[in-house]
């Protein structure tokens, strides 16, 4: 099938981009229903505080004002995946800066603004407990009941005290990561109003739609039946959107008020209250034979969660997983901690505890390649993972295993094969260059987790087809790849398939687009949609034309069998004739692994890989860092559409750029001094160079076409990279995030 | 952020009547040019509770005009405008360059060079080239018309010899001569649309031929108060040639001339080495130049 495919593997322009082009597509924050209540929160003025009094007395006389709802109108006023500890609106106490306690509903935005003002809150202020390390210890503030730390593990295999013994060398560092900001174009954003079967509907930027109904239900109260979650095209999430941000508060007011309303964050609260990635602090002792072999790794790991959990457990174990790179290395103890801190909240983000980890290990291999006098590629092939090796945590690899295609095609690019020409390039006494290489691993799917989704195809009357599933359009591609998918498995014209996406009322749970999972998982779900609408459709035409079928097939937009062919419309209007249904789904589910013992979800079964090669430009007199050209290599398994494939390579590399130099959030006892995007900078058009973007397909057979995840593994390998390349210009290493010319220009006139 | 929804906001069809609003309404009165600063400020402002007089349709102050040697510029120019202009890239290149690095192509299509010198950054991006180029501001009020030199516009951090009355309507200076060459540096964070961490201008007279500096001017923006010229440096340069010693030994004597302060964009430390380390650079380049 994939030897003569029409629609996948082909460069076809994405259905959304006319439209988006020209500014017609309506996100949740273009939308404003009729009669709408302008919603504005109230937020904590304090990292850490108790709260003794809450008036909202003044508000609620204020001009516009038809509401103001406290954590008294929420029923059950905790909320979390992993831990509830998250208050829907603030009680006793607040825990970060930002943290909201009030809402108010008015006529208008700046009655909402004005009234938000007017609320009263007495504080008593409680230590702000800002680093991870004071936190772990048993005389820090508890922030929550139990502790501030909320997860502690310990996984070893083998023997490391062994396999240092056996090293050649070691070398021991402790790094640093800062906080990343998702800086998406559309903030947290959505609309809320009771829709014409009474139920209270939601239209928020998200990821997981049956997720976001859920906590809904569960925290006010109400049955699911009554509440529907739609996620319409969203601007930009990068797992920033896997959590709650909106959607609880807007239930609610349209709950209590039974009116529309309208809520979306300003740039300011988008920094302060939206989920970010995790800071850590990373040790890490690694040790190499003579002949380069990776002997042992001895690792500890904190990663500051914030006030909440959120995600972070599950982010916590991708950190373990990952810590080993892409290698075989027969000792490892790793140590994890996640900490509560009063540092805002973290969660989700592109990567999902990977990057962290990866920027410690792969300078920790450049710096093992450095003192066996070993090439930092050759030294990565020689340990990489390959097919049915045992990794790290005794799970033999039995699926695709492409990193060593991927740094075969890093040697291969002229960036690493003729570096020095590259390096050679004179332009200022002053200005340096260097070429730095990194790999990555990263699982796709949730790991040892239950992992499952469902698709269903409706047969349209006028021949064409309906895919419905609950997977959410965030920028990615996800609506055009299903669509090729579709488009190639019933044998139809890519105009013949309309997607239907995100709508707990309209489509099946396919669970979360987040995990790099979900053209993996609809794309299954869907082949198997496709096998049951086989046998469904057989099954109708032995029972209505009395005929004996095999053999069925998809052709060109008819349904052929040995005797006969019927178009996909007079087949559909067929069945509409007799009553039959005309909608089948499909079910993919991820075969389980029994998660090792000290873990939630390693290990995966499906792993994905990548390579980065930067080049960098180092100014020595100002310590500034820019990169001319980046090379990021992934396995993709399989490209459904190189377009799509390069956006999502180049964006993970400009967001990998943003986290290894330029974003730094400044927070200060609690509180972030860098709310807005003139002082919180990612990259601009011009920090970004020439990304040459090479997809290595090493097939999964498991996945649709052969296809893998892609979402993340672009972004996890660039801080790295970009580090060794920084090493091999000057002669310094950082060790943390961002590689800020401050931070470098020091470490350069330390040097001399 | 505050609501600027229910602020009165005057738009006058002409100059004369912008100057009679301004005489009217005595300092109770801010002026709306392009709005790329004062509108955040206003959002965050607590205090703000006058009026707002929107000058931005007074197309009358918009033009670049070379008037024998001298170059003038409305107030209200954008950006934009002053980089691609003919005359600025032949009389004053260096301001053409610094225009073109002030921001993202959205705010040089509206931010104005009056608004600009008003709005008193010391991090002002057109600030150092108008003081090497020792400009002249014209004030215009109702009733008068003044001439400042920009050096004795600012008194102090956001501190302006600016009467309440008062309308920035006209910049001017005289064009480069042959004999000079000028070089606009910034340093940001990021290579596009940051705010400077420091920055600065360089002018020099040299002798034809032998390329001893006869005359030297250097301004230094983010680094103090205000702009600030590095008077001993600039004398140290005069009657050398541009030598490794020589542009060194100034690079060091820049420090005497400022004090920087710590933000979120940098420290004071690094702040003294990076205006150190871009007037060393800076002249570097000239020297590359006139080698050439």
């Amino acid at each position: 099938m994939t030897a003569a495919a029409r629609w996948v593997g082909k460069e076809v322009v994405r259905k959304d981009a006319y439209e988006k082009a020209r500014g017609l597509t309506k996100y949740a924050s273009d939308m404003f229903p009729e009669n709408l209540l302008w919603v504005a929160t109230h937020r904590s003025k304090y990292p850490h505080a108790r709260i003794k009094r809450i008036d909202v007395s003044k508000a609620l006389k204020m001009p516009g004002v038809v509401a103001v709802f406290t954590h008294r109108d929420v029923p059950n006023n905790r909320y979390g995946v992993f831990v509830k500890d998250r208050p829907v609106l603030c009680d006793d106490r607040v825990r970060y800066i930002g943290d909201p306690i009030a809402l108010v509903a008015a006529e208008t935005k700046e009655d909402a603004e004005s009234a938000v003002e007017e609320i009263e809150v007495d504080y008593e202020p409680l230590p702000v407990v800002t680093d991870p390390i004071e936190a772990m210890k048993d005389s820090s503030y508890p922030i929550h009941d139990g502790g501030n730390v909320s997860r502690r593990t310990r996984i070893t295999f083998g023997d490391v005290s062994k396999g240092f013994s056996q090293s050649k060398a070691v070398v021991e560092n402790e790094y640093r990561t800062s906080t990343q900001i998702h800086a998406f174009l559309e903030t947290e954003a959505g609309i809320s109003y009771i829709d014409e079967k009474g139920r209270i509907t939601v239209v928020a930027g998200g990821q997981s739609p049956y997720r976001d109904q859920h906590e809904i239900v569960s925290t006010l109260n109400l049955p699911p039946e009554k509440v529907r979650v739609i996620i319409p095209q969203v601007g930009g999430a990068f797992g920033g959107k896997d959590d709650i941000s909106v959607q609880i508060h807007l239930a609610l007011v349209t709950w209590k008020t039974g009116r529309p309303a309208r809520l979306v964050w300003d740039r300011e609260e988008s920094f302060l209250s939206g989920t970010k990635r995790h800071p850590s602090i990373v040790k890490m002792k690694t040790g190499a034979s003579a002949d380069g072999r990776l002997m042992a790794n001895d690792v500890e790991i904190i990663y500051d969660t914030g006030a909440y959990v959120a995600l972070g457990h599950a982010v916590l174990d991708v950190a373990i997983e990952n810590c080993n790179g892409p290698y075989k290395i027969p000792n490892i103890d790793i140590k994890a901690w996640l900490v509560y801190t009063n540092n805002m909240v973290a969660s989700a983000f592109r990567g999902f505890g990977a990057p962290q980890v990866i920027f410690a290990m792969e300078q920790q291999v450049d710096q093992l390649a450095k003192e066996l006098g070993m090439d930092p590629v050759e030294f990565r092939l020689l340990n990489a993972l390959r097919r049915g090796d045992v990794m790290v945590f005794g799970n033999r690899l039995e699926t695709s295993v492409g990193i060593a295609k991927c740094l075969e095609a890093a040697k291969n690019t002229p960036l690493w094969s003729r570096q020095a020409d590259f390096k050679a390039v004179k332009t200022y006494p002053w200005i340096k260059r260097g070429v730095g290489v990194a790999a990555a691993v990263k699982g796709y799917t949730i790991g040892a987790l239950p992992d499952r989704g469902t698709i269903s195809v409706e047969l349209l009357l006028d021949g064409g087809i309906a895919v419905k599933g609950s997977f959410t359009e965030i920028g990615q591609g996800v609506v055009q790849s299903v669509s090729q998918i579709a488009a190639e498995l019933f044998s139809v014209d890519i105009d013949k398939v309309e997607i239907v996406f995100a709508d707990t009322d309209k489509t099946p749970d396919t669970s979360v687009t987040s995990a790099s999972r979900q053209l993996f998982l609809a794309g299954n779900a869907l082949k198997e949609a496709a096998k049951n609408m086989i046998k469904h459709v057989a099954q109708f035409i032995e029972k209505t034309y009395n005929i004996k079928v095999d053999n069925l097939r998809f052709e060109n937009g008819y349904v052929v069998g040995r005797d006969f062919k019927i178009s996909f419309s007079e087949l559909a209007n067929a069945m509409a004739r007799s009553g039959v249904e005309r909608e089948v789904s499909g079910t993919y589910e991820v075969p389980r692994v029994q998660p090792i013992p000290g873990s939630l979800e390693i290990p995966h079964l499906f792993y994905m890989f990548g390579v980065s090669l930067a080049l960098v430009e180092v100014n020595t007199l100002t310590g500034a860092v820019s990169v001319p050209k980046l090379v990021s290599i992934a396995d993709v398994g399989k490209v459904i559409n190189p377009q799509t494939l390069t956006g999502q390579l180049e964006g993970a590399a400009a967001q990998g750029i943003g986290y290894a130099l330029l974003e730094d959030p400044k927070i200060e006892n609690g509180i972030l001094k860098t709310t807005n995007l003139s002082t919180y900078l990612i990259p601009s058009i011009k920090d970004i160079p020439e990304i040459e973007v090479i997809p290595v397909e090493d097939a999964e057979e498991s996945g649709p076409f052969g296809a893998k995840g892609i979402g993340e593994i672009g972004i996890i390998s660039v801080a790295p990279a970009i580090a060794n390349a920084i090493y091999d210009a000057v002669g310094v290493r950082p060790k943390s995030t961002p590689m800020t010319p401050e931070k470098i220009y020091w470490l350069l006139k330390n040097k001399c | 952020m505050r609501s600027l929804a229910y602020v009165d906001v005057l738009s006058p069809k002409t100059l004369e009547e912008a100057l009679e609003i301004l005489d009217e309404n005595k300092g109770d009165i801010r002026v709306l040019a392009g709005g790329t600063d004062l509108i955040l400020q206003l959002r965050k402002s607590t205090s703000f509770n006058g009026k707002l007089v929107n000058i931005f349709s007074l197309d009358q102050l918009r033009y670049i005009r070379l008037e024998g040697t001298n170059v003038k510029i409305g107030a209200l120019t954008d950006f934009h405008t002053i980089a691609e202009s003919p005359i600025i890239q032949k009389h004053a290149p260096f301001l053409a360059d610094a225009a073109r690095w002030i921001g993202s192509v959205q705010i040089l299509n509206k931010a104005s060079i009056g608004g600009n010198i008003v709005n008193a950054s010391p991090a002002a991006d057109s600030l150092p080239a108008l003081y090497v180029l020792e400009a002249t501001l014209t004030l215009q009020s109702k009733a008068a018309k003044r001439h400042l030199p920009i050096s004795e516009f600012y008194k102090g951090y956001k501190k302006l010899d600016l009467r309440p009355n008062e309308l920035l309507v006209e910049i001017s200076f005289n064009s480069v001569k042959e004999n000079q060459i000028g070089m606009f540096f910034k340093h940001g964070l990021r290579q596009g649309d940051a705010i400077s961490v420091v920055n600065g201008a360089v002018l020099l007279e040299v002798t034809p031929g032998s390329h001893v500096v006869r005359d030297a001017r250097i301004a230094l923006g983010a680094v103090a108060p205000t702009v600030v010229r590095a008077k001993e440096a600039e004398a140290h340069l005069k009657g050398k040639k541009l030598d490794e010693k020589t542009m060194s030994e100034v690079s060091e004597l820049v420090v005497t001339s400022i004090s920087p302060i710590d933000d979120v964009r940098g420290s004071a430390v690094y702040r003294a080495e990076m205006c150190k380390n871009y007037v060393y650079m800076t002249l570097w380049k000239i020297a590359e130049v006139l080698r050439s």
